[in-house]
């Protein structure tokens, strides 16, 4: 007789094929699990996609900003006075100087001096400062002045200054001899600029970049939309999150950017970092005198009523408080009303991220009073916000804005094998410090 | 459904297929969950750990093997992860070594044991001797694998199942007596 793997061979013959059932619960946990993985993995590759793109824009724009800015004086804002106080010489007086230097340069090619002008930027060499002319000044317009006024237009010695909008606002200037012409300059005001800073002038709307800080008030309510296995938690489980959940106090910061993305159809993008503490003041007490019993699937199946003296009471009597950071990403359309205010109307999306959680709560499925802690909600979470800002000008490139904004965002609290999903939303009254770029 | 379906349409997380692969291979997993577990509950978080971790790596599946076989490879690895978490078992490291010189105990007839009945002596047994027959009789490893997985010698893998055999084949050979003297 054989009696060699008798016993292998029983065991193995015994658990070959074996399957245990399995209950719709295990699948529903592991659907869960599955979703959540996929989800939180979209919102890390949306946020880094976010983060890259949003430092790509500021970086692009910077660059541009500075590259643009380092050799145009045009950029900056000189007044006249300025001009004559940096130079020690005032350009005006010699204008007449220059008339007579240009038409003598015409007199050779004074033509070509016009047509060039364009393409040659004239470019004063006054002590320190090298002053390039406008890109913008209306020089080619001219064809119908006189030859010393096309000289004026031409001379490089005056390009400091935008001589367009001298005539802009004088048209007799173009009839003047260089004695009146110093006469009428004499006479104005040298401490106004004699052109405008470009970002003062331009519409809010044409700046490429704006950073803000804003601060305010919120109204947050915090409202159960479902429960997931709800049949394995005790009924009284939504009754004490909405009540350890209520009258939120929240304070937040924001830091900033918009981004013009469409100027043409004033549209921007704003992207920014928020930080967001929302503290729950607890002060409640629950009788637990309904006691579960569970099927072998840790399903509820029925309670047993227990009298007051067997019953568990839970009290609590502190603050929760849970923070989060958040990322905002929204379209802004702005509104001009004038050279010194603005509305915008945005829309958006929200992605936040749980920080940190404290405080106590109450586990009705372990039946006790446990730490909260941050592993007790998903990590990451969207919603939506919009809202309506106005912003008027402070000074320079500064802004004061105020904004009313409505927002929304998902939480989900796990409790014990469920979980509770919520939504977090209400309003929020911002007062917003800019500086456009 | 083709096996290659199923591992596309898991790897593109579509839903239903995942539930299709579930509801094909869940409840032999489950088996293998409750052979290294000592419980339902126990089992259960296996099990679910187990799925998450197919359907997590199932697009790096290569099919070097076959899916079901990758699958109990998961799910044992899983198992074995699970019990040195809860430092339940797998302490065997200082066996004595004369004790490698037992025979292999063995039941004297062929016979044919019920998986209930089979659970139930496995459970009867310390955990770190389960562990061993499960991976020597059943999953068919040879020592030197069990050694490398639990991080023992050779030596002591041998030890482990000798004496899980001979309780086993105590047991066995009782009710096998019994069996006899009751005829």
């Amino acid at each position: 007789m054989n009696t060699k793997n008798n016993l292998d061979n029983a065991f193995k013959k015994a658990f070959e094929d074996y399957q245990v059932p399995l209950r719709e619960a295990q699948w529903q946990r592991i659907e869960g699990a599955v979703a959540k993985n996929k989800t939180g993995k979209k919102y890390l590759i949306l946020v880094a996609v976010l983060l890259i793109s949003a430092s790509s824009v500021l970086t692009y724009i910077l660059t541009m900003h500075f590259s643009n800015k380092e050799p145009k004086i045009s950029h900056e804002q000189v007044s006249a006075s300025e001009i004559l106080k940096n130079n020690k010489t005032n350009i005006l007086k010699d204008i007449p100087d220059q008339i007579n230097e240009s038409n003598n340069l015409k007199k050779n090619d004074s033509n070509a001096a016009i047509e060039d002008q364009e393409k040659i930027s004239p470019e004063v060499s006054g002590n320190n400062n090298r002053y390039v002319a406008d890109p913008d000044s209306k020089m080619t317009k001219v064809e119908d002045k006189t030859e010393n006024q096309k000289s004026l237009l031409a001379s490089p010695s005056v390009t400091g200054i935008s001589i367009s909008n001298l005539f802009d606002k004088d048209p007799s200037i173009l009839s003047m001899g260089p004695e009146q012409i110093q006469e009428t300059t004499g006479s104005m005001n040298l401490n106004k600029p004699a052109f405008k800073k470009e970002n003062e002038v331009k519409s809010p709307k044409d700046s490429k970049i704006v950073l803000s800080a804003a601060a305010g008030y919120s109204n947050l309510r915090m409202n159960v939309i479902n429960i997931e296995n709800q049949n394995m938690l005790h009924k009284d489980t939504r009754k004490i999150f909405e009540e350890t959940n209520k009258n939120l106090k929240t304070t937040f910061f924001n830091l900033g950017a918009d981004f013009s993305i469409l100027p043409g159809l004033n549209i921007g993008l704003n992207t920014g970092l928020q930080y967001v503490k929302i503290a729950s003041p607890v002060n409640t007490s629950y009788t637990m005198n309904e006691v579960p019993f569970y099927d072998i699937n840790r399903t509820i199946i029925g309670y047993y009523n227990v009298d007051s003296t067997n019953a568990t009471e839970f009290n609590l009597n502190q603050t929760n408080t849970t923070s989060f950071i958040n990322i905002p990403l929204r379209l802004n359309y702005v509104l001009p009303i004038n050279l010194k205010s603005e509305l915008l109307i945005t829309a958006g999306a929200n992605f936040a991220a749980i920080s940190q959680a404290s405080g106590k709560t109450i586990s009705l499925s372990r039946s006790e009073i446990r730490e909260l802690s941050q592993s007790d909600f998903n990590k990451f979470s969207m919603g939506f916000l919009g809202g309506l800002q106005y912003s008027h000008k402070l000074v320079d490139n500064w802004w004061l804005g105020f904004e009313s904004q409505i927002l929304s965002n998902t939480i989900k609290y796990q409790s014990g094998p469920g979980s509770i999903n919520a939504s977090l939303s209400g309003y929020k009254l911002n007062l917003i410090l800019k500086y456009k770029l | 459904m083709d096996e290659k379906i199923l591992i596309k349409g898991c790897a593109k997380g579509k839903p239903e297929i995942q539930r299709k692969l579930y509801e094909l291979y869940g409840p032999q997993l489950m088996g293998i969950c409750m052979r290294y577990a000592g419980n339902r509950e126990d089992a259960e978080e296996i099990f679910h750990d187990s799925f998450v971790k197919i359907f997590k790596n199932i697009s790096s599946f290569k099919g070097e093997s076959g899916l079901k076989t990758w699958m109990c490879r998961i799910g044992i690895n899983t198992a074995l992860d699970h019990l040195r978490k809860q430092k339940k078992a797998l302490f065997l490291g200082h066996i004595s070594e004369q004790m490698s010189d037992i025979p292999d105990p063995d039941i004297p007839v062929e016979v044919s044991i019920e998986a209930e009945t089979a659970m139930k002596l496995l459970k009867a047994m310390p955990v770190n001797q389960q562990v061993i027959i499960n991976l020597f009789v059943i999953e068919e490893m040879s020592h030197r694998e069990i050694a490398e997985q639990l991080n023992i010698t050779e030596e002591a893998s041998r030890v482990q199942l000798s004496r899980a055999k001979k309780a086993l084949a105590n047991v066995l050979n009782t009710k096998l007596a019994k069996n006899e003297h009751q005829k």
